[in-house]
């Protein structure tokens, strides 16, 4: 397969007239302004376009993330284990039966930090790693995602940021909007294609402001 | 899959009379365009990101290969393969190959139109493989061996009925009995059927979106979750992508992230956005063991060279044949390929040739509604005037056509005669059409008058009714 690598880049060489890669010429890109993000409150934005994009969004204390989590449990009446991201292992689940690890195809409730979310749409930032496997943002029914204030950002570019700010790049990083959907039938809006039918975003702590 | 774009004429004939699929395309102009208009309105800086949007591509491809290179070098360094294909018979080759490296016996994929371009499941189903599509659309298609009519939205002239039955006929152990007319009723069976079939997957396949030349990353836009499923629980991850996909870095991604769902469903952003490289890390829980990209070239190049490096740019949204009138009242079926509509119109010459698709560029009335909704401002009208000129040299369309043109073209030339001509017939129209306002008959004029009457002239022409309004 050699040389179909050779015969493409070739090929592509030849169509933009040189027989030579050339550096590409150092490109800018003047950063765009988006007045949805620009000088407001990240927090009341983002709160707005992740309702929008069909979270159920509450605002509660560092303390409280357990005691909400657990009544939010009970209002669904959802007694069951949930599958819990390694980096929350730690924390004092109390009467919640709790499984550390990643998710399986019986998964009912997911419970994972986000490492960033972002104003722009509403969207949360999930990367995998031994702390928190990517298959608990997928294969559950209801995902919760825990958000520290601190970490909206603006845009995605943002975001990115604080992705390569990571030690190591990780394999999988999720932009998540919202529940799993799809229009496939008669263009009719569903949710829980594959992914959760459900995402709640537990926002909490203080902004950087 | 095959060309079957000479068929145009006669499949929009049987398309316009077909009830069901008209029915389709009419909740697909009050769905998908309304809503593109909807969040075009709630983001005012859109107009301007389409501009950088070309712009950034234009630059993309004009460093294709650096850029290829880039990443391939990147995908290497987390641990991955890249192979690079000639074309679609090189590309099933060397994706059948790994299939085989890895002894798969199943199959799964997340939904990528080049994985059909390439004819992609006929060929691993031919080498053995059990192949099964897990987007929700093409499921559907799949079961009901039936092929994609749009690149979003690919079971739109499916109706829910149609659903029921493709599923009761395939989900034998389920009971017969079961009520499947409730659409939420199909989608918790889909969803059952399909659980548990990503984990058992030997190999996964996703298309790309975008792929990101300074870190090796492969961008998938979903809102199933099913390219995530697919990619994070099959043991062997495979990436097929056409080579124009690549881009600079993540900022360029984003550009388009924010013109992509908004233009295609009218989403801000689709439910998922997932980034990745490389098998599944040392200390990671999850994720495949082994990663492959296949980057596929299949007349990109060629395109590359002239013009049509404009269609390079496209980022299939759909929007194109989302406000076409000629694709919202035939589907995209009747286009005979993968690609429909205007972006078709101009892709499927551009890749399968002249020949087998002429009549494509010609299935527009130039409205240019394509070319004012495009997010990276593809001339699409002036490509499909590029083929038309094209086939006219190569003699392609039938010979009756190309005389009518020669002649009004013959005319044309000579105003003073073309208006003596056009004077006389306008004259005797209107000496015959005065009575009723209009023709149910007319000679050479049996493609209008069989569905529809032919207004009669209420006088003279408009260069003499000009005229006269000048002296005056």
């Amino acid at each position: 397969m050699k040389d179909s690598r050779a015969t493409v880049l070739q090929d592509i060489q030849h169509a933009l007239g040189r027989k030579t890669p050339r550096q590409p010429s150092q490109f800018a890109m003047q950063p765009i302004n988006l007045s949805r993000v620009h000088d407001v409150d990240l927090v009341k934005v983002f709160i707005e376009q992740a309702q929008q994009a069909r979270n159920q969004v509450i605002e509660t204390t560092e303390n409280q993330l357990i005691s909400t989590i657990a009544q939010w449990l009970e209002d669904h009446d959802l007694k069951v284990s949930i599958n819990i991201a390694p980096a929350l292992a730690d924390w004092d689940w109390r009467t919640l039966t709790v499984q550390s690890g990643p998710a399986d195809e019986g998964s009912i409730v997911s419970v994972t930090p986000a490492l960033c979310g972002i104003a722009e749409t509403g969207t949360v930032l999930c990367t995998s790693g031994p702390d928190h496997p990517t298959t608990l943002n997928f294969l559950s029914e209801v995902h919760m995602i825990l958000l520290d204030k601190s970490q909206l950002v603006a845009t995605y570019e943002q975001a990115w940021y604080c992705v390569e700010a990571q030690p190591v790049l990780p394999r999988t990083v999720n932009f998540i909007s919202g529940p799993s959907r799809t229009g496939d039938i008669e263009q009719t809006l569903q949710f829980g294609a594959h992914g959760p039918k459900q995402c709640v975003i537990l926002l909490y702590g203080a902004t950087h402001r | 899959m095959q060309v079957n774009s000479l068929q145009f004429k006669t499949a929009a004939k049987q398309a316009v009379q077909d009830e069901t699929l008209q029915k389709a395309l009419n909740n697909l102009n009050r769905g998908f365009v309304v809503k593109r208009a909807k969040a075009v309105a709630q983001l005012p800086e859109f107009d301007r990101l389409r501009d950088q949007a070309r712009e950034v591509k234009n630059h993309t491809l004009a460093y294709l290969d650096t850029y290829l290179m880039q990443y391939e070098q990147h995908v290497k360094a987390a641990g991955g393969t890249v192979h690079w294909a000639k074309d679609a018979t090189q590309a099933c080759e060397i994706i059948g190959h790994i299939c085989q490296q890895h002894h798969a016996k199943m199959v799964t994929k997340g939904k990528s139109m080049i994985t059909e371009e390439i004819g992609l499941n006929d060929y691993l189903q031919q080498q053995g493989m059990q192949v099964l599509e897990t987007d929700l659309g093409e499921y559907i298609l799949q079961l009901r061996q039936d092929h994609p009519s749009h690149i979003v939205a690919p079971a739109i002239h499916v109706l829910k009925e149609q659903v029921a039955d493709s599923f009761r006929a395939a989900h034998q152990t389920l009971d017969a009995k079961r009520d499947l007319h409730d659409i939420d009723a199909l989608l918790a069976e889909a969803r059952a059927t399909l659980r548990y079939q990503f984990g058992q997957a030997d190999v996964g396949i996703t298309g790309a979106n975008f792929l990101l030349a300074d870190s090796g990353m492969a961008g998938i836009v979903t809102n199933e979750g099913n390219g995530d499923l697919t990619q994070i629980m099959a043991k062997t991850h495979i990436v097929v992508a056409s080579l124009e996909k690549v881009l600079p870095d993540f900022n360029a991604a984003a550009l388009i992230m924010r013109l992509l769902a908004r233009s295609a469903t009218g989403q801000e952003i689709t439910a998922y956005t997932t980034f990745s490289t490389g098998p599944r890390q040392a200390q990671d829980l999850d994720g495949p063991e082994h990663y492959h990209v296949v980057l596929v070239d299949n007349g990109r190049t060629k395109m590359l060279a002239d013009e049509r490096r404009d269609m390079l740019r496209c980022i299939r949204c759909g929007a194109c044949m989302n406000h076409c009138p000629v694709y919202g009242a035939v589907g995209g079926q009747t286009y005979g390929w993968v690609y429909p509509g205007p972006m078709g119109a101009v892709l499927t010459p551009s890749l399968a040739g002249l020949e087998k698709t002429h009549l494509l560029p010609n299935a527009s009335t130039f409205c240019g509604r394509c070319v004012e909704v495009c997010p990276v401002r593809i001339p699409l009208t002036k490509l499909m005037r590029h083929y038309r000129e094209a086939a006219f040299s190569q003699k392609l369309d039938p010979a009756r056509t190309r005389w009518a043109l020669k002649l009004w073209v013959w005319l044309v030339k000579r105003p003073k005669l073309y208006h003596l001509c056009m004077m006389l017939a306008i004259k005797i129209l209107y000496r015959f059409g005065k009575k009723s306002g209009r023709f149910k008959y007319l000679p050479l004029a049996h493609g209008w008058t069989q569905d529809r009457d032919f207004p009669a002239p209420e006088s003279t022409t408009f260069q003499r009714q000009w005229q006269q309004y000048e002296r005056q």
